[in-house]
């Protein structure tokens, strides 16, 4: 059985599709994510508050886009899995 | 014995310095994570090493207090050597009191963190018994040795359960850091030979602290092996 996924792997799966997609909208996103539409509500919410992805839809159509910050995120991600899982902070 | 007293001192400001250079390293890398997931737990894991390097600065200045005080017995005949004497005496005491409360508070923060203590009521009565050990420690020493020891030895199995779950080599590391700062405490309670023993306790705690950074060294080499 596969293990749960924790919620540093959950971001950098979200950021990983959004930088492969350059502009992904929210359908496919929960699909490849693999996330319910209720649950990637508040990562997606994290996401754009802390400006690792910003939203580029128009019209009320959400599509997003990785920022900077992100890319930077996907750099440090595995100093940061291996800190937050030695600490037990994740 | 001067002499013996000061080289002491010189040994245990290096280490000191080695503690305070980790604890800014182990504070500003969680600093950088919680910089983008703002994460509470990593801001208050940051500010608790913080805490620590800070309270080693202090613990610094009291070094240098004691060498002083200790040249300075040996020719107390003058006025102004005995006004000196007890300027340096209050820097000693302000100083003994800031590193032995930033230290402590520094790991009781890093506990709350990794016990995920939310109740405003728990942490409250925790820092209220943190700040009387740290009163009564002014006075007798160990006091503050037997809580730092207590908290590791806190810190240790919280750690060790961690691993037993989760089988995470940086874990192991961190378990084995904290079981290395907890024996230095415990042999500085029940110290007789001030200050060689607290010297001890000071080179477990820079081995601990070194253990810990070890696994920040190991995220660097697991980023290149990812990279390449």
């Amino acid at each position: 059985m596969q293990k749960k996924r924790t919620r540093l792997e959950i971001i950098r799966d979200l950021l990983e599709i959004i930088k492969k997609g350059r502009e992904v909208k929210i359908t496919p996103l929960i699909y490849k994510a693999n996330l319910s539409n209720n649950s990637i509500k508040p990562y997606l919410a994290e996401l754009l508050e802390n400006k690792l992805i910003i939203d580029c839809g128009i019209s009320g159509k959400k599509a997003f886009k990785i920022e900077k910050k992100g890319l930077g995120f996907l750099e440090e991600f595995n100093k940061m899995k291996l800190i937050s899982d030695a600490y037990g902070l994740g | 014995m001067v002499f013996l007293v000061s080289n002491v001192h010189n040994v245990s400001t290096l280490l000191d310095l080695v503690i305070i250079i980790l604890a800014i390293v182990i504070s500003y890398q969680s600093g950088r994570i919680y910089s983008y997931i703002r994460k509470d737990s990593y801001k208050y894991f940051s500010l608790a090493f913080l805490l620590i390097g800070f309270g080693y600065l202090f613990k610094i200045l009291t070094n240098f207090t004691i060498v002083y005080r200790a040249i300075f017995t040996d020719y107390n005949i003058l006025y102004v050597v005995f006004r000196e004497y007890s300027f340096m005496q209050a820097v000693h005491f302000l100083s003994f009191l800031f590193y032995k409360s930033l230290v402590l508070f520094g790991l009781l923060v890093l506990f709350l963190v990794v016990r995920k203590v939310k109740s405003r009521g728990e942490i409250f009565l925790l820092f209220y018994a943190g700040f009387v050990a740290v009163l009564f420690s002014m006075y007798v020493d160990s006091i503050f040795h037997l809580t730092l020891g207590l908290c590791s030895l806190l810190l240790k199995i919280y750690y060790y359960r961690h691993y037993k779950e989760t089988h995470a080599h940086g874990s192991l590391i961190v378990v084995y850091a904290f079981l290395l700062m907890m024996v230095g405490s415990f042999i500085c309670v029940f110290s007789f030979e001030y200050p060689f023993d607290c010297l001890v306790e000071e080179i477990f705690f820079a081995l601990g602290f070194i253990l810990l950074s070890l696994n920040h060294f190991h995220t660097r080499h697991a980023k290149k092996k990812n990279t390449t």
